[in-house]
């Protein structure tokens, strides 16, 4: 692959990959009560 | 009435089911056709701008409104500001166009089911092109000539909106518990596909041509539109779905946290399906002989020629391969058309107070019945007009409107107040300047700039009078849902 397609690739899943990995792990941190497992 | 609304079942519910709503064709099939036909890599730069300055914004939005309010799209705009009743309609009338041609693309992955079973779409290039775009399509050659009925794909039509009325007529609850299912199963299956795709020959220039960005397209007004096109079509936002889905949620739901987690999931998903297309792509150009843009000039069908040449070259197990992609399809396809048929069944029930039990098989008959001219050997191109027009065009404009409703009437701080007071991740005052200003002002200047051009020279190929039909439905569709907002409704 050439240069730039490399640059794309790491700066593409390092938004996509990184930023779901980083919201998942905010959002399991939450302190909020979860009212829908309180449901369950 | 709030309260005796439905709720999910769990806040992972609604996670999977909104991730649900968001995975669908538009990842699979798509984006790596708008991708192929805006250039590839250069299409990127405005899909990953489009995805941060309006994508993950207005999902938060739309997610705000819905819970805020609890109702319907038409409802809900009608509580933030009473005049903005038909912005809500012109949504739900956008997004009910949308599920009749959306039923039309799985009515082919019906049909490529059943054939998986004996490949029988050939072993070449020229061979799988030939029996999607003459054998199962039957192609007439123009929009004009819509040429009779194609009856695999009205058998697949019927076959798809009985799916779609099935999997719906339960309830959020059981919606819940069909997305874990349905969300899970595809990533298995796109993983191994793109694992054969970069192990094809000729896999790095089909990679080279997807990921290689070209700045020079940030001044084409097409490119942008088709991003944010593309970013609204697959986050299923503007259709209404994200208001109802969060309307059926707790008060005090995160809405900051839910919107980022399935806006990043879906967009990374449509991401790596790229990887499978395009490499597959690049065998298919060396082994054809031509570059990966002349592989084919049937962009909107090309996950439908791409992914059968990959599963005709697994090492073993091709025809079971092949049954269980499709199959990956349905289940994608089923997700999405439920979120666009929901939005429609909540809307006419919220309104008039009708009863779901009978809006929801109306409105799926209503849906076979006009998509049936998508089944005729014509249909192809009315796909692609209608869904460049209402997918484009139709999107861009409602969130355009939602974003001046949200951010000039009702007030973008006092939302993002209310956001903040519900959400564990607090947004900042990045999202009312995105809101107010980046988000309109880039909507708007590209779809003025298009619409002109669009009037000067037609879209694509076909001739300048379908650009008009074109224009024509959107302008109908106006028409209606102001009509929709003046009716009396049976249910304030």
């Amino acid at each position: 692959m050439n240069t730039s397609a490399i640059v794309m690739l790491v700066f593409a899943a390092v938004i996509l990959y990184g930023g779901l990995v980083y919201y998942m792990v905010k959002a399991a941190k939450g302190k909020r009560p979860k009212h829908e497992e309180e449901r369950e | 009435m709030a309260e005796d609304r439905e709720r999910w079942g769990s806040r992972s519910s609604f996670i999977f089911a909104a991730v649900g709503a968001a995975i669908g064709l538009g990842n699979v099939w798509r984006f790596p056709y708008i991708t192929y036909q805006n250039g590839g890599g250069a299409f990127l730069i405005p899909y990953f701008i489009a995805l941060i300055t309006a994508g993950i914004p207005l999902m938060i939005l739309e997610y705000a409104v819905g819970l805020k309010t609890q109702g319907a799209p038409p409802v809900a705009l009608k509580k933030i500001w009473k005049k903005a009743e038909w912005i809500g309609w012109f949504a739900i009338l956008i997004v009910f166009v949308l599920a009749t041609y959306y039923a039309t693309i799985m009515s082919w992955a019906v049909n490529y089911f059943y054939h998986s079973f004996t490949l029988a779409w050939g072993r070449t290039g020229p061979e799988i092109n030939n029996f999607f775009n003459n054998i199962l399509l039957g192609k007439s050659g123009s929009p004009g000539i819509l040429g009779g009925i194609q009856w695999p794909v009205l058998a697949g039509l019927a076959i798809t909106w009985i799916l779609i009325y099935l999997a719906l007529f339960k309830g959020v609850k059981t919606l819940g518990k069909i997305v874990y299912f349905t969300v899970g199963i595809p990533w298995l299956i796109l993983i191994i596909m793109v694992i054969r795709g970069l192990t094809l020959p000729g896999a790095i220039d089909g990679l080279n041509f997807y990921l290689t960005p070209d700045f020079s397209v940030l001044l084409n007004p097409r490119v942008w539109l088709a991003a944010y096109g593309q970013i609204f079509f697959t986050l299923s936002l503007a259709m209404g779905t994200l208001i109802v889905y969060a309307s059926y949620l707790p008060k005090d739901s995160d809405i900051t946290a839910n919107a980022f987690i399935t806006s990043l999931a879906n967009c990374g998903t449509s991401f790596f399906a790229g990887f499978a297309v395009f490499s597959t792509l690049g065998y298919l150009a060396q082994s054809m002989g031509v570059t990966v843009p002349e592989v084919t000039t049937s962009g909107l069908g090309l996950a439908f020629v791409t992914y059968p040449t990959a599963i005709n070259l697994l090492p073993v197990a091709s025809q079971l391969f092949g049954a269980l992609f499709f199959l990956l399809l349905l289940t994608l396809g089923i997700d999405s058309a439920f979120s666009q048929v929901e939005p429609v069944v909540g809307s006419i029930a919220d309104k008039w107070g009708f009863n779901k039990k009978w809006v929801l098989p109306s409105v799926c008959i209503f849906g076979f019945i006009v998509g049936i001219p998508f089944t005729t050997r014509g249909g192809f191109y009315w796909v692609d007009i209608v869904d460049h027009f209402i997918a484009t065009y139709g999107l861009t404009l409602v969130g355009f409107l939602e974003c001046i409703v949200i951010g000039y009437v009702f007030g973008a701080s006092e939302i993002r107040g209310y956001i903040n007071s519900v959400s564990d991740v607090r947004i900042g005052p990045w999202w009312d300047v995105f809101i107010k200003f980046i988000t309109p002002i880039v909507l708007g200047v590209s779809f003025v700039m298009q619409l002109i051009k669009l009037i000067q020279r037609g879209y694509g190929a076909y001739p300048i009078w379908t650009a008009f039909t074109g224009i024509g439905l959107l302008i109908v569709l106006l028409i209606l849902s102001f009509v929709f907002s003046k009716r009396k409704g049976g249910n304030p």
